[in-house]
């Protein structure tokens, strides 16, 4: 009942004085923003790459030569879709174009490597010699749209008149974004690719528990291979994403020194008005734990009012505007930036950890201003 | 029946460390009994706020005792002490000492925070204090915009909310003209005629001469000197 | 080191609890030293005050501490995606074998920063804080264990390198393996049951006990019950009461309880157990502190009420255990 009691009277006393407040709340919040967007983009990033992982092969086996990636043969299909466990395997012919006239790099796909589930948003998949079907992205970039043509230089020199028979759909961005589909003969006369070779191999595996051991039989029958497993794929982006998140708080490190400077120095400074009162308090019969508790509160409740706003301001900036700052050093650079509306998510392992990041440290630097006033003299109010 | 406060040969030395300590109580014993209306008279720095503060387990003596009720409170640590003293004393500070920016009733709820009392309990004994003051009507309003007198009737107010045994006031009449010095003494009559012990300190001749003194006790440089009422 | 969220925040709360602790006890043990309760001069009242700002710097170490176990092994839990063969914590921590030491040195800090809290508070209830002198030297003890948590968890966190293999909970936790965990998960499981209740009989029926008689005997015994029925507890956990809630024979894991698709009923569980364990010791610290003046009457309520705190925490326990055995789908009948 006291602590209640206790409670509502700091909150008054918050009230009172929303001028000083202001200032530390301010501040608080903004911390708080910066921290939560970083952890809520970075969970989001992680969430995104699993579930795109999610349909992709689970095993791809690509070949290596002093260390560098090597395109593989196709008969190596043969040998993989002989191992026990394993389901299709398909070739892939796939690789990267730089166009020299809007600087971004494309991804070149033979359709028959695509995943059928790649959504147009209009027209249709590529058929033949001469037809294409690329991403929104590229659409935009180079200003074309269905039914035009797009010339792209081959390995000799020679430029190579496309139709576009298809533009993909929006919902696929995050996929299609620089996606650029061909046959897969006139992809490999693009490339220079020999009809023998393809770029890697996309091994279907049914059973999940039979991939670690698949891939080591790869390795095993294919010296020269490198399996790359979706799980292996997986904890790669969790690293990446992890490492950059982590990267961008221990920068903050500075500014949260600073704010728990502030915090100290705002927590310190009483007025002569909140002096007067405290030893007022004191004198009525407020002992010193009593004024501890009152300053706990406060501080308690600038802390939770800051962490409500910050972490609110954080959730619409990520997911209603996509972060458009931060975002950036965490996603990375691309000519051919997808836009992605990432998925709202929040759970309360990043809170916790936010609450950690911040709460935690504005509380210990009040500790010992908060105990500083708590020991106003009583006596000291008689005499003045 | 045994004194309601005993203080024998207490002492208080403000600072001793330090080259400016200064010896505010040097020797100081008496005992009040309950009911009784005392005055501690003496000019500025005799030690009459002092003695108040040994009394009202505001301060701890540097030595000497202070028994109140019968338990001595001279060597209570700092928490038990307050206790003691939000439950037993109701001070009435020479400047009031309100919060200004409060309204009167939240002035007057102030030590009852941390007693183990119920909001709505609050409010009710608040209510009643301040009927006693005849200040109910301006109960919600900001003391900020009080006279000199309200004020101190709120202060008044605060000192009795918690039903103390002793209300001690320390030259209450300083600011007040002499219509409300009268007005505060009669008030002071009615509470003692409620079994309230009452210790002043003043050297103010109107109150010093009031019929409501039992006693008058006077200080110099720390020491005392009792003598009875006109 | 692994540059992540949960990672950089236990190191700042460690840091920070360190920080508070050693200020503490810095503070309270120059207290300790100089306290002489019976005067009443300029020194003791500073130190009186100086005691508040002492217990203030360690309650809050010992709260971010307490709150730093769940995010530990939340941490660990969420980190077992970036290394090769770990399904959960186990395997996290495995990935660095000190990250067991840093566990039990936080579930040590846990008990004894609790017990450290209701000694300081049932001292404050007391006229003259006769516990001012032990309270503030125990801080001797408490600090060297924060400093250990914090070296410890730094060089957990350097050491973990994601391209080392690790061995999950059922290389761990697997009945066919070595270690106290593997004879854990290889205890039969019907003695087993059987020992699990009998404790929570005994400690149950102790708890009611000193409810109605106010020996002191029997709060030891109650504290050495505590204790007995943790470890009980704690080696059903693995033994049975995974497996009921898993619905797997050979599933003994205790960490994959406080994931998500468990519908993290490993938080409530332990919760539970290590609340009413700490429940159990704590009338033992206050029989101690009987014969302290001012005892009588100030914190007999607060005896009742962590006995009392005790029976609800144990019957949640009893709750969460039993409630698969009895009402879920799935039964161990054939491996009884």
């Amino acid at each position: 009942m006291r602590q209640l009691k206790i409670l509502e009277y700091a909150l008054a006393s918050l009230l009172r004085r929303p001028g000083k407040n202001a200032a530390i709340l301010l501040v608080y919040t903004l911390m708080v923003a910066v921290l939560a967007t970083v952890l809520l983009l970075t969970h989001a990033l992680k969430s995104e790459a699993e579930n795109l992982l999610a349909d992709g092969p689970a095993l791809v086996v690509q070949r290596t030569m002093a260390g560098r990636h090597e395109l593989i043969p196709v008969t190596a299909a043969d040998t993989v879709a002989a191992i026990p466990g394993v389901g299709k395997v398909t070739p892939r012919v796939w690789g990267y174009y730089y166009d020299g006239l809007t600087e971004a790099n494309y991804t070149l796909l033979a359709v028959d490597s695509a995943d059928p589930a790649l959504e147009l948003l209009d027209g249709r998949l590529p058929q033949g010699d001469g037809e294409c079907a690329i991403g929104a992205g590229i659409a935009a970039v180079r200003r074309v749209g269905l039914n035009d043509d797009l010339i792209l230089i081959d390995a000799a020199n020679v430029g190579t008149i496309f139709t576009i028979t298809g533009v993909f759909k929006s919902a696929s961005r995050l996929l299609t974004e620089d996606l650029l589909v061909i046959p897969a003969e006139p992809l490999r006369r693009l490339f220079g690719m020999p009809a023998q070779l393809a770029t890697d191999l996309a091994v279907e595996i049914p059973n999940p528990g039979e991939i670690d051991t698949v891939a080591r039989k790869v390795k095993r029958l294919l010296p020269d291979a490198r399996p790359i497993t979706r799980s292996e794929l997986l904890r790669t982006y969790h690293a990446v994403f992890d490492w950059r998140g982590g990267m961008l708080l221990a920068i903050f490190a500075a500014s949260l020194l600073a704010f728990c400077i502030l915090a100290w120095d705002k927590a310190t400074g009483l007025s002569a008005g909140e002096r007067r009162e405290i030893g007022i308090l004191k004198a009525v019969g407020w002992d010193t734990a009593d004024v501890l508790l009152l300053k706990v509160w406060e501080g308690l409740a600038v802390s939770l009012l800051a962490f409500l706003l910050g972490f609110t301001g954080a959730f619409t900036l990520v997911f209603w505007w996509g972060a458009p700052l931060l975002g950036t050093v965490l996603r990375g650079w691309s000519t051919l930036f997808p836009e992605w509306q990432p998925t709202p998510h929040v759970d309360l392992y990043q809170i916790i950890t936010l609450a950690f990041l911040t709460i935690v440290p504005y509380i210990a630097s009040t500790v010992i201003p908060a105990w500083r006033a708590a020991v106003t003299d009583p006596d000291e109010v008689m005499r003045q | 029946m045994s004194p309601l406060i005993i203080v024998e040969a207490v002492r208080k030395t403000y600072h001793p460390q330090r080259p400016d300590a200064v010896e505010a109580v040097a020797g100081v014993s008496l005992q009040i009994a309950a009911g009784e209306t005392v005055v501690l008279r003496g000019p500025s720095g005799s030690g009459k706020t002092s003695l108040l503060s040994l009394i009202g387990c505001m301060a701890r003596p540097t030595s000497g005792r202070v028994i109140v009720a019968g338990q001595e409170v001279s060597r209570l640590p700092e928490r038990f002490l307050t206790m003691v003293r939000r439950r037993t004393f109701g001070f009435v500070f020479q400047q009031n000492h309100l919060i200004p920016e409060l309204s009167v009733r939240d002035n007057v709820m102030l030590p009852l925070y941390p007693e183990s009392v119920g909001a709505t309990e609050m409010v009710c004994r608040a209510m009643a204090a301040l009927d006693e003051v005849e200040l109910a009507p301006l109960a919600g309003r900001r003391v900020r915009y009080l006279s000199g007198g309200e004020q101190q009737r709120v202060a008044i107010a605060r000192a009795l909310v918690n039903r103390p045994q002793v209300l001690i006031a320390d030259e209450p009449t300083a600011h007040l003209d002499r219509r409300l010095s009268r007005e505060l003494l009669e008030r002071f009559t009615a509470l003692k005629q409620t079994g309230l012990t009452l210790v002043i300190a003043t050297h103010d001749p109107l109150v010093c001469d009031h019929p409501v003194i039992d006693r008058i006790i006077d200080l110099r440089d720390g020491r005392l000197d009792g003598s009875p009422a006109p | 080191m692994i540059l992540q969220p949960g990672i950089l925040a236990l190191l700042l709360g460690a840091l920070v609890s360190v920080l508070l602790l050693a200020g503490g006890a810095v503070l309270g043990v120059r207290i300790a030293w100089q306290w002489h309760p019976g005067q009443a001069d300029e020194r003791q009242l500073l130190l009186e005050r100086q005691s508040w700002l002492a217990a203030s710097l360690i309650q809050w170490a010992v709260a971010f501490e307490t709150l730093s176990l769940p995010l530990f092994v939340y941490t660990t839990e969420q980190l077992h995606p970036l290394f090769v063969g770990a399904m959960c914590a186990t395997g996290t921590l495995n990935a660095n074998p000190i990250g067991w030491h840093l566990l039990w040195i936080k579930l040590l800090l846990f008990l004894l920063g609790g017990v450290w809290w209701v000694a300081n508070h049932c001292d404050l209830q007391l006229p003259e804080a006769p516990l001012t002198k032990p309270k503030f030297l125990a801080l001797l003890l408490l600090l060297p264990l924060g400093v250990a948590d914090l070296v410890v968890m730094v060089r957990y966190f350097a050491g973990l390198q994601p391209e080392v293999i690790t061995s999950c909970c059922g290389a761990l936790f697997g009945a066919t393996g070595h270690g106290v965990a593997s004879e854990l998960a290889a205890l039969p499981t019907r003695p087993m049951i059987f020992l699990f209740y009998a404790a929570s009989a005994g400690f149950g029926g102790l708890l009611l006990i000193c409810r109605r008689f106010s020996g002191w005997g029997w709060r030891t015994l109650l504290a050495l019950a505590a204790v007995g029925f943790g470890v009980i507890a704690l080696a059903s956990v693995v033994s049975f009461i995974s497996v009921y809630y898993y619905r797997l024979p050979n599933h003994h894991c205790p960490f994959d309880l406080l994931q998500g698709h468990y519908h993290f009923i490993g938080y409530p569980l332990y919760f539970c157990l290590f609340g009413a364990l700490l429940c159990g010791l704590v009338p033992q610290l206050l029989a101690l502190m009987r014969p302290l003046p001012g005892y009588a009457g100030r914190l007999v309520a607060a005896d009742r009420r962590w006995l009392d705190a005790g029976l609800y925490l144990l019957a949640g326990l009893l709750v969460l255990v039993s409630w698969p055995l009895l009402f879920g789908e799935f039964t161990l009948k054939a491996y009884l």
